[in-house]
């Protein structure tokens, strides 16, 4: 008997969706996604719905139109919006979305958090039998299937190499970040991570993504590179005054400049030390001072001296 | 597929806009307590043409918007709130409010540049609103009308939200954001664009039911539906107030049993329905 206050009605069982595939940006979800914040990215998506699953689970006749509805859910951003309807025919066997590329995602979408949400819902439905439990309101959710993308990770601006150190320092686990020189160097090569091979860090690292071991140790990973590049700036006088230089004339340099060009290492270097004085313990002691490096280094200098050249 | 799907796929890399600076928290509780939330003149770390402000303000990389224009986007923003009644400090009383909004959402909409991925950054909208229109929180929300909270500058203490600190702050209450989001998501006439002349837009308690439900508030496509169907059913905003928050909290009831964005054209039929047996 159905309840006449709430929605009663069968649905049909998660199992009957099935994703083949998500790639976003040509890599395959989930996967450490680093990208630019404007800018899109291509989304493919291969699905496999069971017609027949569907069908006799909710009990709907075969005359009821299904529709396979993907949504992109980003709360930050005030998004939840469709982006592609299949209708789901019945048919011998599985059905599958014969071409997978859905279009292009704004990057923001993605950095801000996307949920990929995937529903079999109904239209004009028309029960089985006479009096079956199936859904009888247009819209009905028969299933559901959320994707969340995340864009954890390092990605490819920082290769990671496992290697063997010929040291006699503490093999527990260290790392050596190679940094080319000059502020125009392409930040791919500029930030080569060495991480010992034998080490816990190592192991970390290579534990499943997303288990807690690899996320400590992308953490520790992260704040070793942090320091370091702290200290490689804070280390060369002629590297803060360029940087210096470039953030004051920042409006009026060509666009092709070393700290407007993503790839390279100044534009990282910027953007990290803004990000490290956002917010956090360190933002909070600059505060309130202009967003200047100088200003900032000093600041740290006088917060670290030991660091002092 | 949805009609917002243009607005959703297809950025243009051509079209990137330039950013906005940022601040963190930290700036915006310094300056709160510095003014305790009353702000009438222009502050000392507030923009000028040549100056983005004083204070740790994060520069986003790349091209940037520049402080003559955000000093340029302030005047139109006020030139058109005169224009709809409201030279600047003028007193609101309680039904301006809606009025001040909803010209103020649809001044932003138009005339304040922001890149889809800065629209949900609370670090720029406080800046924007301590540094850029430093005296909007103060003139739409005066503190005395708020007398009964307590601490209303102290960043520290539980009921953020409940308080004028949230106005200035860049979450969803900000007092730029949420008029920019509900004209973002309705249109700069707030959805009653197309109706009879005699229909009165949405209040700000009625606007409040439908924007601080997530579920709703952030389906454009459904938000859009729902408060055209409220304006059909009851134009006028007497006695209504108590009907949309029924209708709204219905709709939310259903959403997770009916998609509505995959109902088509059946979507304004169906809420009708959903308003009849709701409200009766």
């Amino acid at each position: 008997m159905r309840a006449e206050t709430a929605a009663s009605y069968l649905q049909a069982s998660n199992l009957a969706i099935s994703i083949r595939s998500i790639k976003i940006a040509e890599k395959q979800v989930p996967a450490d996604l680093e990208l630019p914040l404007d800018g899109t990215s291509k989304l493919e998506i291969s699905i496999e719905i069971d017609v027949d699953s569907v069908f006799d689970t909710s009990q709907l006749d075969e005359s009821s139109e299904i529709l396979l509805v993907l949504d992109a859910i980003c709360d930050n951003l005030r998004i939840r919006e469709t982006i592609k309807t299949w209708q789901i025919l019945p048919s011998i066997g599985p059905w599958s979305n014969i071409e997978s590329a859905i279009g292009l995602l704004p990057n923001a979408v993605i950095n801000n958090g996307l949920q990929l949400d995937l529903t079999l819902c109904v239209i004009n439905p028309q029960p089985k039998t006479k009096h079956s439990l199936a859904c009888d309101f247009n819209g009905g959710i028969l299933a559901r299937y959320r994707v969340p993308v995340s864009v954890r990770g390092e990605g490819p601006l920082l290769p990671i190499e496992f290697i063997r150190f010929d040291s006699t320092l503490d093999p527990i686990w260290q790392i050596h970040l190679d940094l080319e020189n000059g502020l125009d160097a392409p930040s791919s090569s500029a930030f080569r991570v060495y991480i010992s091979e034998k080490s816990y860090l190592a192991d970390g690292l290579k534990s499943a993504l997303y288990s807690n071991e690899s996320n400590l140790a992308f953490s520790i990973l992260i704040h070793a590179i942090s320091d370091d590049v702290i200290r490689y700036v804070m280390f060369d006088d002629d590297i803060i005054n360029q940087l210096i230089d470039a953030n004051r004339k920042i409006l009026t340099l060509p666009q092709e400049h070393w700290s407007k060009v993503e790839s390279t290492i100044g534009y990282l270097l910027n953007s990290w030390i803004q990000q490290l004085c956002n917010g956090n313990e360190l933002g909070d002691i600059v505060a309130e001072y202009r967003m200047d490096p100088s200003d900032q280094v000093m600041e740290i200098r006088k917060r670290f001296p030991g660091w002092r050249k | 597929m949805s009609e917002y799907l243009e607005l959703l796929v297809k950025v243009d890399i051509a079209d990137v806009l330039p950013s906005i600076p940022m601040i963190s928290e930290a700036v915006i509780s310094s300056c709160f307590r510095e003014n305790k939330g009353v702000v009438k003149e222009k502050p000392a770390y507030a923009i000028s043409e040549c100056s983005y402000g004083l204070g740790h303000i994060v520069m986003p990389p790349g091209s940037r918007i520049t402080s003559k224009e955000l000093s340029k986007l302030r005047d139109l923003v006020i030139m058109d709130l005169e224009k709809a009644g409201f030279p600047l400090g003028k007193k609101l009383l309680r039904d301006d409010k809606a009025v001040w909004d909803k010209a103020l959402g649809a001044s932003l909409f138009d005339n304040l540049k922001i890149s889809f991925g800065q629209t949900g950054e609370a670090g720029v909208w406080a800046y924007l609103t301590l540094f850029v229109f430093w005296d909007f929180p103060t003139w739409r929300f005066p503190k005395n009308e708020e007398a009964d909270e307590p601490d209303l500058f102290d960043s520290q203490l539980a009921k953020k939200s409940t308080r004028p600190f949230a106005r200035s702050a860049g979450g969803p209450r900000n007092v730029l954001r949420k008029c920019w989001d509900r004209a973002f998501v309705l249109g700069p006439d707030l959805g009653t664009d197309g109706l009879a002349a005699n229909v009165q837009s949405l209040g700000e308690d009625e606007l409040v039911n439908i924007f601080e439900r997530t579920t709703i508030g952030n389906n454009r496509y459904l938000a859009a539906a729902i408060v055209e169907t409220i304006l059909l059913k009851r134009p006028l905003r007497h006695d209504r107030m108590e009907v949309v928050r029924l209708f709204t909290k219905v709709v939310l009831r259903k959403t997770p049993t009916t998609h509505f964005a995959s109902l088509g054209r059946q979507l304004g039929p169906t809420l009708s329905d959903i308003f009849d047996s709701a409200i009766g």
